[in-house]
C-alpha cells in the first residue's frame, strides 16, 4: 500500500514537474465586449501568423477579468501578457506582481523607437516601466446630428457649457419627444469626474484620505441630473436597473439625440447608426472648455505578470501590438491612438470616415485637456457603487440632492480610511 | 435457518490480512478523499481563518481579531441585505414547493406524451440564470412589456410600470423567476407521488373520499418525507441564492434586490475585502444552520415514515 501510494505520489509531483516546453503557448488575457474580443482574437492570429508564435487567450467581461486575474495573482499563477487598466496597475505594481520592462526594451525586444516618451510615461512606476500603453482614449460627447438637424436644432459646440447642455437636453426632448441624452450612460462616474474637474476639483484629494470635492458640487450635479429625469429628457430611471447592453441602449436605437461615452465605446454607436442617421457628430463634455476638465487616459496597458515563464514572447506580443503595420491598420485606431508615431501615420492615412472621426477628436480634446488625475484609491470600486446608489436613489425621489450627496460625501470618506 | 458459527481465535497473519483490505477500501474512495480535504475541508477551514484578517487576495492576510464582525454591525447594507434575503426566503420557498408539487400531481397523472412535458417543465431549471434569462426578464416585466402589455389589453387602459426595474417591485420579479425554476424539486415529487402504493388510493374510492380527501389524506402524508426533503434544501439554496440578482439587477434598485451571497461576491470579488466576505459567510452558514435545525426538529411532529 505505501509502494502504491508512494509511486502516485512520484507521478502527481512529476507531472507537475514537466519543464515547460519550448513551444509552449504564450498565455494572453485582456477584458472586453463582444466586439473587442473578435478585435483581439484577429489581432492574436496575426501575431501568430507573423511571428510563428502560437498564444492561448483567456478574456473575460471588465468586472470578472479583474476578479479572474486578482485570483491568479493569488495563487502565483498570472497569463504571461496581461491588460492592465490605469485604475489597477499601480495596485498591481506596488505588490510586485508585475515584471518591470526596461531590460526587454534596451534588448530590443519591444522596440519604443518611434514611440514619444510622453506616450508611455504613465506606465512608469519609481525606476520601472510596468505597462506599454496600448493607445489613448477619453471621454466624449456624441451627439446624433441628423436626429438634431431632424428636430430643427443645433449640435452642441464645444464651447458649451455645462447648464446649457442641460437645458438642451430638455429643449430637445420637449420638442420631439424622444430622449435628449441616455441615462445608461450619463450615470457614469467619470462624467461626474469631469463634472469636478469643471470647477477645479478631483474626486479624491491628494493624500487620497478623503473626497478632493464640495458638497455644492455633487449637490449640483445631482440637482440637474434630476432635472432632466423629471422632464423626462432621459429615460425613467427603473429603465436602467437591468443592464441591457449598451446594442440596446436608447442612443444605439436612434431614440436619444446625444450620449456621454469613451471614444473606444463610440464605434459600436458608430457603426449600429451609421446606415440610418450617417455620422455621429463628437464633442468635448459641455462645460469643459475654460476649465480644461478633459484628461487623455491610457486606455489600457500590456504588461507581463512577475511569474511569466514565457517573457520573452510575452514581449514579441506587446512589440506586434506596438509596432505592427498590418495588425494596426487592422485594428484602424479602434483601440485609441497607437503610440508609435510611425504607426499612428499610417494609420491615419488609411482610416474610415467612422474611426477618422475619433482620431480627429482625440486631437482636438488634446487642446482641452488638462493633466491626468492621479490613479484611483482601492476604495474606487466601492464608492463607484455608492455613487450610483445615492444618484438613483435621487432620481426616485426617495432623497434630495444635498441629502444624497452628503451621504455620499460621508461613505466616500469612511471607506478611504479603512 | 441461522447457523451459529464459533469465531477461531484471529491470527496473526489474518490481522494483517483484514488491516490490508481495510487499507484498500481506503484505497478506492482516496480520490474522493482527497477531493474532500483539498477543495473542501481546507478552503472552509482556511475562510474561518481569513475572516479574522484583511485580506485583498493579493498581499498577505493581516490579522485583525473580530473587527469584520464588528463592522458587520455597524454597515447598513449588511442588514440590508439580511432583509431582503429572508424577505426572499419566505417568499420563494412556499411558493416554488407548492408550484412543484402542483405540477408534479398533474404531471403523474396518465396523459399521452407526459414524459415529453416533464422534460419539457424542467428545462426552466437548466437555463438557470443566465444573461439571456436576465433580458428576457427585463423585456417581460419592462416599462414597455409583456406583462404590461396583457395588463393593457384586459383593463383597458395603456399601463407601464417597470416591474423589475422599481424598487417596489424589484425583488417579487426576481422571486417569480425563482418560483419558475422548480423543475428539479417537481422531479422529486413526481418520483414520490410514484411511489405511493395504488392501493391506498383504491380503499380511498371505496370509502367514498373525494379528490380533495385523497390528496389531503392520502397523498401529503404519504409524500411528507419528499416535502421534507425538498424543504431543507428549498431553503439552504434560496439563502444561497446569487446569480439571478447579480446578472438581471446586480443588487438593484438601491440595494433592493442585494441578497446575502450577493454582497459577500461584491465585498470579496469587487471590492476585494476578502477577509470581510468570509466572515459574512460564517454568518450565513450559521442563519442556514439554525433553519436546518429547526425544519428538522419540527420534522417529528409532520414528516410520517412508512416504517
Amino acid at each position: 500500500m505505501k509502494k502504491l501510494l508512494a509511486v502516485l505520489l512520484a507521478a502527481m509531483m512529476l507531472a507537475a514537474c514537466v519543464p515547460a516546453l519550448a513551444d509552449e503557448p504564450v498565455r494572453v488575457a485582456w477584458w472586453g465586449s463582444e466586439s473587442s474580443n473578435k478585435v483581439y482574437l484577429t489581432f492574436s492570429d496575426m501575431f501568430t501568423a507573423a511571428t510563428g508564435i502560437e498564444y492561448e487567450a483567456e478574456y473575460l467581461s471588465w468586472g470578472d477579468y479583474w476578479t479572474k486575474i486578482n485570483t491568479l495573482a493569488a495563487a502565483n499563477d498570472m497569463p504571461d501578457m496581461v491588460r492592465m487598466d490605469y485604475a489597477y496597475i499601480k495596485n498591481y505594481v506596488d505588490k510586485g506582481l508585475l515584471l518591470d520592462l526596461t531590460p526587454l526594451v534596451e534588448a530590443g525586444k519591444i522596440n519604443l523607437s518611434d514611440v514619444a516618451d510622453s506616450a508611455i510615461s504613465g506606465g512608469r512606476f519609481g525606476d520601472g516601466l510596468y505597462g506599454i500603453n496600448a493607445g489613448s482614449n477619453g471621454l466624449v460627447l456624441a451627439v446624433n446630428a441628423k436626429l438634431v438637424a431632424d428636430a430643427g436644432m443645433e449640435v452642441p459646440t464645444n464651447e458649451m457649457t455645462w447648464d446649457e447642455y442641460v437645458d438642451w437636453v430638455i429643449a430637445y426632448h420637449e420638442k420631439t419627444g424622444l430622449l435628449g441624452t441616455d441615462l445608461f450612460n450619463l450615470k457614469d462616474f467619470n462624467l461626474y469626474r469631469v463634472f469636478a474637474r469643471q470647477h477645479g476639483e478631483e474626486l479624491y484629494n491628494e493624500a487620497q484620505d478623503a473626497v478632493g470635492y464640495s458638497l455644492e458640487t455633487l449637490t449640483k450635479y445631482f440637482s440637474d441630473l434630476k432635472k432632466m429625469h423629471d422632464a423626462g429628457a432621459v429615460q425613467n430611471v427603473a429603465d436602467v436597473t437591468v443592464d441591457i447592453g449598451k446594442e440596446n441602449y436608447p442612443f444605439a436605437k436612434a431614440e436619444a439625440a446625444s450620449t456621454v461615452t469613451v471614444t473606444d465605446s463610440y464605434t459600436t454607436y458608430a457603426k449600429l447608426l451609421y446606415d440610418s442617421c450617417g455620422l455621429l457628430e463628437l464633442r468635448i463634455i459641455p462645460g469643459s472648455a475654460e476649465t480644461k476638465a478633459m484628461f487623455v487616459k491610457p486606455s489600457q496597458f500590456l504588461s507581463i505578470s512577475a511569474n511569466a515563464e514565457q517573457v520573452d514572447k510575452a514581449a514579441a506580443y506587446i512589440d506586434y501590438w506596438t509596432n505592427g503595420e498590418d495588425a494596426n491598420l487592422y485594428i484602424n485606431g479602434t483601440r485609441g491612438i497607437p503610440i508609435s508615431a510611425k504607426i499612428s501615420s499610417l494609420v491615419a492615412s488609411n482610416l474610415d470616415d467612422i474611426s477618422a472621426l475619433a482620431f480627429d477628436y482625440m486631437q482636438v480634446m488634446a487642446e482641452y485637456a488638462s493633466d491626468l488625475y492621479a490613479p484611483d484609491p482601492v476604495a474606487h470600486t466601492e464608492i463607484g457603487d455608492e455613487f450610483i446608489s445615492q444618484m438613483t436613489s435621487v432620481l426616485f425621489g426617495n432623497a434630495t440632492p444635498e441629502e444624497a450627496a452628503q451621504k455620499l460625501i460621508d461613505f466616500s470618506n469612511k471607506a478611504l480610511n479603512n | 435457518m441461522t447457523t451459529i458459527v464459533k469465531r477461531p481465535p484471529v491470527s496473526q497473519a489474518a490481522r494483517a490480512r483484514r488491516r490490508n483490505t481495510n487499507l484498500a477500501g481506503y484505497a478506492f474512495i482516496l480520490p474522493w478523499l482527497i477531493g474532500l480535504i483539498v477543495f473542501t475541508s481546507v478552503p472552509m477551514f482556511y475562510s474561518l481563518y481569513l475572516s479574522f484578517t484583511k485580506y485583498d487576495a493579493l498581499g498577505a492576510p493581516q490579522w485583525i481579531g473580530v473587527n469584520n464582525y464588528v463592522n458587520m454591525v455597524q454597515d447598513d447594507t449588511f442588514w440590508k441585505a439580511l432583509g431582503v434575503t429572508f424577505k426572499y426566503v419566505f417568499l420563494l420557498v412556499p411558493l416554488r414547493l407548492a408550484s412543484a408539487l402542483a405540477v408534479a400531481l398533474v404531471l403523474t397523472t396518465n396523459h399521452k406524451g407526459i414524459g415529453l412535458y416533464r422534460t419539457v417543465y424542467y428545462v426552466p431549471s437548466l437555463l438557470g440564470g443566465s444573461v439571456a434569462i436576465a433580458i428576457i426578464w427585463a423585456r417581460i416585466f419592462g416599462s414597455n412589456g409583456a406583462f404590461n402589455g396583457i395588463i393593457s389589453a384586459l383593463s383597458g387602459t395603456v399601463f407601464s410600470f417597470n416591474w423589475v426595474g422599481e424598487i417596489s417591485t424589484a425583488l417579487y420579479s426576481l422571486i417569480l423567476l425563482g418560483c419558475w425554476h422548480f423543475g428539479s424539486s417537481m422531479l422529486i415529487f413526481v418520483s414520490g407521488i410514484k411511489q405511493i402504493p395504488a392501493s391506498y388510493y383504491e380503499a380511498a374510492l371505496l370509502d367514498g373520499a373525494n379528490p380533495w380527501q385523497k390528496f389531503r389524506y392520502i397523498t401529503l402524508p404519504a409524500l411528507s418525507p419528499v416535502i421534507f426533503f425538498n424543504l431543507v434544501q428549498g431553503i439552504i439554496n434560496a439563502f444561497k441564492a446569487f446569480s439571478e440578482a447579480l446578472i438581471i439587477t446586480d443588487g438593484g434598485p438601491l440595494n433592493s434586490t442585494m441578497l446575502f451571497a450577493l454582497y459577500i461576491y461584491k465585498q470579496g470579488f469587487s471590492y476585494f475585502k476578502m477577509g470581510y466576505a468570509c466572515a459574512m459567510s460564517w454568518v450565513l452558514l450559521v442563519i442556514i444552520s439554525i433553519f436546518s435545525i429547526f425544519v428538522f426538529k419540527s420534522s417529528d411532529s409532520w414528516v410520517h415514515y412508512e416504517s
